[in-house]
């Protein structure tokens, strides 16, 4: 393609846009550098941990939106089970005395067993259902999967030390972040790449994106689709379990930690679209981001514009939400989802 | 063809498993047709099926010997793809009563994923290509969980318009294109039995000609057995052996292409032609 046409795909491109949608898009970049402006510092941590939030939201919406596309379950037990992965690293690490790193192989491994008996006992069952039916089923599952867990470990808050290794900060410049929290965001980024190379590159894959599209004739062309149905939700709840692991290391466990984490994951599958892998992380990350820079960029657009007003505390559980509600409004099926996937 | 060479399958180590299973199904399926007749691929008893809404397939019986091009002709609702997707074990309809027999087997209670891999392949109806799979795509889930699969190179060879479009979504494709792509990933699997539903509703005539003839090459030069269902009444008798008429869900009669052609009044009262 010439430069030239690429400038006249360009100038197409902004004649779409109209002067409302650019003023927004200039409004926001000028707020935000607003916000780094008025501390620099605190804008960086907070990006790193808009970052942090982001990759853990990606790694369980990763399994939600994947169980979500290939088989039609609202599966609400995916909380629970990245709970789950939390609670059992507790375990392996303070009752049994294991390192972090066994916790990080076997709380994983564990849960993603339980999330195939849940698909075996349970959700087999139901494909093909009235969505609803998977949605009530899950929904039970969850709640005994919680009480499970409450009458287990109990309510009280829970925590355990970080490896040695990861316990350093690393100098930024304009500020120190936790070398744990940089790891969390390297192990994501491994997960997601594993994951984009398992559906794009895979027999695996092919036969999981055939499924998406049309279950029945990928069994009629030979494959066995259950046991590939089987083998996602291991491998989407394994993930969760990691996230959960990875948040229980550096933020502690808690009993409520599954439920305010589902909710925020379909706010992600919304916004990033039904069954696209880079709908899931493009939508997670700025869903981090927006949660962390947006009192950020706020206090800053106080402090320049002398609107105290504009400072809003608390602002922080808002913003998925708005989010979501500003992408539905522009584009119903979200950024990257596609047309009648399931319908 | 060759039904006993199984080492050529592909060495995908995801697909190992149901690969073993479909050698394990066609092997079955093979010690026990020396039990009957060999010249019988596909025999259906007494089929009776239907939906929720009722019993669509009444007492259906069809005999389909090795080599055979048979079409199953009736008019719109008459229960020809009901036969199919009963055929293929789909999870509609249900089979009421009666047998499917795949090479002397009954293979009534098999999963649609096994009686693929025990080499039955079919071109449903609407095409169904996977819409967001490339035409190689396409091609390569067939290949991939066939028990004694064609080479890519090969199936495409046959098809020099889907040649040409190998990284082409199916979505964007033609419903001319799409038929061939239906036909060609059937025909990856290198079935010993292929089954067509309304292969040539909606194309354009010259393509009709086309696809009568890749039917037709399917039969004679690669030796697949077809079985296929069909509206178009003069499209069936260019290229079939003998037709089964399906009238309200109950097989009317079987004849020959002659007497198909020549019998106006038993066209006019069970085709409307």
């Amino acid at each position: 393609m010439s430069t030239s046409s690429i400038t006249n795909r360009s100038r197409e491109l902004l004649a779409d846009v109209s002067p409302a949608w650019f003023a927004l898009a200039l409004a926001l970049v000028v707020a935000t550098v607003a916000g780094f402006a008025h501390q620099p510092g605190l804008f960086v941590t907070q990006a790193v941990g808009g970052l942090v939030y982001g990759a853990i939201l990606v790694l369980i919406t990763l399994g939600l939106s994947l169980i979500l596309g290939l088989m039609g379950v609202v599966n609400f037990a995916h909380g629970a089970l990245f709970m789950l992965g939390a609670y059992l690293s507790y375990s392996v690490v303070v009752a049994w005395g294991l390192p972090f790193w066994t916790a990080l192989l076997v709380a994983p491994i564990l849960v993603g067993v339980v999330g195939v008996l849940i698909e075996v006992t349970v959700l087999r069952r139901l494909y093909g259902s009235e969505p609803i039916v998977g949605l009530l089923a899950t929904f039970g599952l969850t709640m005994m999967l919680d009480e499970a867990i409450r009458y287990h470990w109990g309510t009280t808050p829970l925590g355990y030390a970080k490896p040695e290794v990861l316990r350093q900060s690393v100098d930024l410049g304009i500020t120190q972040v936790a070398s744990f929290r940089l790891f969390m965001v390297a192990v994501a980024t491994l997960v997601v790449a594993a994951v984009y190379v398992l559906i794009s590159r895979t027999d695996f894959g092919l036969t999981v994106r055939a499924g998406v599209q049309d279950g029945e004739m990928t069994e009629f062309v030979g494959v066995n689709l259950p046991v590939r149905f089987t083998a996602m939700f291991f491998l989407g709840s394994a993930i969760a379990a990691l996230a959960g692991v990875l948040q229980a290391a550096e933020y502690g466990v808690n009993s409520q930690m599954g439920q305010t984490f589902l909710i925020l994951a379909f706010v992600v599958v919304v916004v990033g679209g039904v069954g696209s892998l880079f709908g899931s992380v493009v939508a997670g990350i700025l869903i981090g981001e927006a949660n962390y820079l947006a009192p950020v960029i706020l206090a800053g657009l106080a402090e320049y514009t002398g609107i105290a007003a504009l400072n809003i505390s608390g602002i922080r559980g808002l913003v998925p939400y708005l989010v979501m509600l500003f992408i539905l409004l522009v584009r119903p099926r979200g950024l990257f989802g596609e047309e009648g996937l399931l319908e | 063809m060759s039904t006993d060479d199984t080492t050529d399958a592909p060495a995908d180590e995801s697909t190992t498993s149901t690969d073993a299973d479909g050698r394990a199904e066609r092997s079955q399926v093979e010690s026990e047709a020396q039990e009957t007749p060999p010249s019988t691929v596909l025999q259906v008893d007494g089929l009776d099926a239907g939906y929720e809404t009722g019993q669509v397939l009444f007492d259906v019986d069809v005999d389909v010997r090795e080599g055979e091009l048979v079409s199953l002709l009736g008019r719109n609702g008459a229960g020809k793809s009901t036969t199919l997707r009963a055929l293929m074990g789909a999870d509609e309809p249900t089979v009421l009563d009666g047998d499917v027999r795949y090479r002397g087997t009954s293979i009534r209670d098999w999963q649609p994923y096994k009686r693929a891999n025990a080499g039955i392949a079919l071109v449903p109806e609407k095409r169904r290509c996977f819409p967001r799979l490339s035409v190689v795509e396409n091609v390569r889930l067939a290949i991939n969980h066939a028990t004694d699969p064609m080479a890519l190179d090969d199936v495409l060879a046959l098809f020099p318009e889907l040649d040409d479009m190998r990284q082409k979504h199916a979505r964007n494709m033609s419903g001319g294109e799409q038929q061939m792509l239906a036909i060609a990933r059937a025909l990856a699997a290198n079935p010993d039995l292929m089954l067509l539903d309304e292969p040539f509703e909606g194309l354009a005539p010259y393509i009709v000609r086309r696809i009568e003839d890749i039917i037709a090459d399917i039969n004679a030069e690669q030796g697949i057995t077809v079985f296929f269902v069909e509206q178009n009444v003069a499209a069936a008798l260019a290229i079939a052996d003998r037709h089964y008429v399906l009238d309200e869900g109950r097989i009317v009669d079987t004849v020959t292409s002659d007497r198909l052609r020549e019998d106006d009044e038993f066209r006019q009262t069970y085709l409307g032609v």
